[in-house]
């Protein structure tokens, strides 16, 4: 019997365990909240299962410095371009950081402009919350071109999108529209709105 | 009795005595009188009922090759009402509202536990409680995985945790091998993975670290020392299996691969100690394997030892030799290999 009750127990702790992680995140003012238009965002990709939107997201290049890249982890000492680089790069696992992505009114994409190994710096350099966003992703050190740079992965930009926001989405289907998103202490968005701006 | 799998190994080796009682030769040396005879007949059918009907053992070959098919059925069927459970909520959830989604996921994993319980508490083979563990363990998976994508989780490597967990629970309450299986699974990934992000490193980059692999393969291995399992005997073999396959797999990746290494040396310097180390395990495991009677370790152990060594010899001959020397050369190792695994086996 102290199995199966340990088995119930697993279940409930997980799954209270994983609103609490959503309610810390949604907990007091958002860390950054952010309008995109339906330009900056994926074809609504309406599913059986609901709603997913992707944010776009570009490079701007060069976006990251030798000395961002030492401050991530990063061994920076081989000289990108000579005969040792491509094996000393390639080596090197990835690291977990944040990058700063800025939503520029009317870019069709939101521009990765920074990295650093906390959120806190990045936010100091780009304190507008409502113009950039600060995120976690996964960076991996490229140094066998002419010089150094950081592929990004692993955004958080998949947005999932909830009743009564997706039936609205399902209902105005290629009409303009606007989705009003909030970051939280988690850097973790959920969808606080949708509207449909009838002249642009 | 302690179990099932000790009821039936006592049944076969009635049935097995049975068989040989009534062959030719050895009737004749036996001359049994008749009253011996039944008196054997009566004794051996009294106790294979009774271990019958006490642990439900297959009492002759077609109930033997019959529980075989019920078993890969049942497993099949597992496997088919999970993938439905899926795609049924999957079909369904975009009409709910997020608190029935989270009710329904959440409320799910759990009245299919108390399914398995019930199920198990009315049956003594567990066909059913296997399969509706299998189901269970879907549920959760469904679950954590449904709260991620509502919520827009970032994933982390501490749901592997959960389910390794559930797993766990559910091999050991309804002795399920494959439940088992599944468990050190996603705790070997869970562990890889955490040990990977522990480092600073993305949790999903597991892979680039293989050493951590072959630690934690070494740990599986030797669960069966530390833990005795004497209500499921056949447990220890999983443990081992999985443990050399973590092992093997890591110190091959190690050694054929360009995988970072803890180790402070060139590549193909930790390329050929991986490849040493690799197929010493190898050879002592083959030798472990037959010593203690262990038929899988060993044949497991000889498959990675001709698949390393034949690697090694790759990297060293094929460029320098014709392809007919090379392969010959191949030829004669594997007829070594089978006069010293003859050898071995006569010694055991």
């Amino acid at each position: 019997m102290k199995s199966l009750i340990a088995a119930a127990g697993l279940i409930l702790v997980a799954n209270a365990a994983a609103l609490l992680h959503v309610a810390a995140n949604r907990a007091g003012t958002p860390e950054a909240v952010v309008t995109l238009t339906e330009e900056q965002l994926s074809p609504v990709t309406i599913h059986e299962s609901g709603v997913d939107l992707t944010v776009r997201w570009q490079l701007s290049k060069p976006w990251v410095s030798k000395a961002d890249l030492e401050q991530l982890g990063f061994d920076c000492s081989v000289s990108p371009g000579t005969s040792d680089a491509r094996v000393h790069y390639r080596r090197q696992p990835s690291r977990r950081g944040f990058v700063a992505l800025e939503n520029t009114p009317g870019n069709p994409e939101l521009t990765l402009i920074a990295a650093a190994p906390t959120a806190d710096i990045l936010r100091e350099k780009h304190p507008d919350p409502n113009r950039v966003l600060i995120l976690p992703a996964i960076l991996t050190i490229q140094g066998y071109e002419s010089q150094l740079t950081a592929v990004v992965s692993d955004l958080p930009l998949q947005i999932h999108v909830p009743r009564p926001f997706s039936t609205q989405l399902q209902a105005h289907a290629n009409a303009p529209y606007r989705l009003h998103l909030a970051f939280g202490q988690n850097h973790e968005p959920w969808v606080t709105g949708v509207d449909f701006p009838t002249t642009r | 009795m302690a179990d099932r799998a000790e009821a039936q190994r006592k049944a076969d080796r009635i049935r097995g005595l049975r068989e040989e009682l009534s062959a030719p030769d050895i009737a004749e040396v036996l001359q049994l009188t008749d009253i011996q005879r039944e008196r054997f007949d009566c004794w051996a059918n009294t106790s294979l009922h009774s271990l019958e009907q006490q642990f439900d053992v297959d009492i002759s070959a077609v109930q033997g090759s019959m529980s075989w098919g019920m078993r890969i059925a049942s497993a099949l069927c597992g496997v088919a009402f999970s993938a439905s459970l899926v795609l049924f909520f999957q079909h369904y959830w975009g009409n709910l509202d997020i608190l029935p989604q989270v009710l329904f996921v959440s409320a799910a994993p759990l009245a299919l536990l108390f399914a398995t319980e019930f199920a198990a508490k009315r049956e003594r083979t567990l066909y059913f409680a296997g399969l509706l563990s299998l189901i269970a363990l879907a549920a959760f998976v469904l679950n954590l995985s449904v709260l991620g994508q509502i919520f827009n989780i970032a994933p982390s490597e501490r749901a592997f945790l959960a389910w390794g967990l559930f797993a766990l629970i559910l091999a050991y309450r309804y002795r399920q091998r494959i439940q088992l299986t599944i468990a050190i699974i996603l705790l070997l990934t869970w562990a890889c993975s955490a040990l990977t992000a522990a480092m600073g490193h993305h949790w999903l980059d597991l892979g680039n670290r293989p050493e951590n692999a072959c630690l934690l393969g070494v740990a599986v291995w030797s669960v069966p020392f530390a833990i005795r399992h004497r209500q499921n005997p056949s447990f220890d073999m999983v443990y081992r299996v999985l443990g050399m396959l973590a092992f093997f797999i890591a110190i091959t990746g190690l050694s054929e691969g360009e995988m970072v290494s803890y180790l402070p040396f060139d590549t193909n310097v930790t390329q050929a100690i991986y490849e040493i180390l690799g197929i010493a395990a190898a050879a002592a495991s083959i030798w472990q394997g037959v010593r203690r009677q262990w038929a899988t370790q060993a044949n497991l152990g000889a498959a990675f030892f001709c698949f390393l060594l034949v690697s090694r010899f790759y990297h060293w001959w094929w460029a320098s030799m014709p392809a007919w020397l090379f392969f010959a050369i191949m030829g004669l190792f594997g007829a070594g290999v089978v006069v010293a695994l003859k050898y071995m086996r006569r010694q055991a």
